[in-house]
């Protein structure tokens, strides 16, 4: 099943996410939009990441690959990527 | 600072974006910092690193007007480039502030200088604009690889609110009278500020002497070598002209 959504917070740049799932498992995630992220490599790596993740757990997901990176996101914020992926998956 | 200078006239999209790439990895490499000044012939349309080119550009008018569309190194939104003039610097980091914000501030100090020479006051708004008033003029974006940053922007000569929004993608015919109606609102050229239409020329004189005064850069001037060009080619044909690059998201 094929999920999306976008969103534009205050504040914040345009970020949309496109989510295919199968069984309750995410196949294939793409994020987009017009913000800027340092390392640019950063967000292949999350979607990367986040493949084969149950639904219900990608938030935790997100939470734990920032966890551990030295990264600056302009205009989207790591809580971002997670209430647009709730905001798809609803 | 010493600084190579490197002025042309009208270069593809793809030729453009490439060069950058190449003077990123010479600079990475021990060479000088590098200010090149330019524009686009034809016109093309600059989509972000992030973005998804389908959804920001309309693909069938941009063929037809022989519009190009290539996805830059760099974040930030789509932009139609046709009047206006483009800088970018790549220069080693330590050269600049740290921060991203301070650097971006930094840079686009050039870009204001080079305004102010030209009769315009503006500012920097946080992250990556330069403003007259509340209206943009000008929008830069930044990427920083291999110890070296690359900062490019453009700088609005004159703008066609009509003709942008049939290039790039608005929601409906709704949204797109209404983004013509209040681009006026948020969008300004050296154009509307001046009330005549600055030539490249002027402007790209404008930005030497701004940059210059701005980042205290000592430029030498010195074309792309054959090999450099040769480079740059070869890069344009294997990335930024390739689907693979382009539709990457």
């Amino acid at each position: 099943m094929n999920f999306e959504a976008s969103q534009k917070k205050p504040g914040e740049k345009l970020l949309k996410t496109q989510i295919e799932v199968d069984q309750g498992v995410i196949k294939k995630i793409v994020f987009a939009g017009d913000f800027f992220i340092h390392p640019e490599e950063t967000l292949d790596k999350l979607e990367a990441h986040l493949l084969n993740t149950e639904k219900k757990s990608v938030g935790d997901r997100i939470d734990d690959f920032f966890s551990d990176k030295d990264v600056k996101l302009y205009g989207v914020s790591q809580k971002s990527f997670k209430d647009v992926v709730e905001a798809a998956l609803m | 600072m010493k600084c190579r200078l490197i002025t042309q006239k009208a270069n593809k999209a793809f030729f453009n974006m490439a060069q950058d790439e190449l003077m990123l990895d010479r600079v990475s490499q021990g060479d000088v910092p590098v200010l090149r000044i330019y524009c686009w012939s034809p016109p093309a349309v600059s989509i972000g690193y992030f973005q998804r080119l389908r959804e920001e550009v309309d693909e069938a008018t941009c063929q037809d007007k022989g519009v190009d569309i290539v996805r830059r190194m760099t974040g930030g939104g789509a932009v139609y480039h046709k009047t206006e003039a483009t800088y970018s610097i790549i220069a080693p980091q330590k050269m600049m502030p740290h921060d991203i914000l301070k650097s971006y501030e930094k840079i686009n100090q050039g870009v204001i200088e080079a305004l102010s020479l030209l009769g315009i006051e503006s500012g920097f708004r946080p992250l990556n604009d330069i403003v007259v008033g509340d209206k943009k003029i000008s929008g830069n974006a930044q990427t920083r690889r291999r110890g070296c940053i690359l900062q490019h922007g453009t700088i609005l000569l004159a703008v066609d609110p009509k003709e942008m929004f049939t290039i790039l993608k608005v929601d409906s015919e709704k949204l797109r009278d209404k983004a013509i109606k209040n681009v006026q609102q948020y969008l300004t050229s050296v154009k509307d500020e001046l009330g005549y239409e600055a030539s490249y020329e002027q402007m790209a004189e404008k930005l030497k002497e701004g940059f210059s005064k701005a980042l205290d850069l000592d430029f030498f001037e010195e074309q792309l070598t054959a090999e450099e060009a040769e480079s740059a080619r070869r890069i344009s044909e294997d990335k930024f002209k390739t689907r693979k690059w382009n539709y990457r998201r």
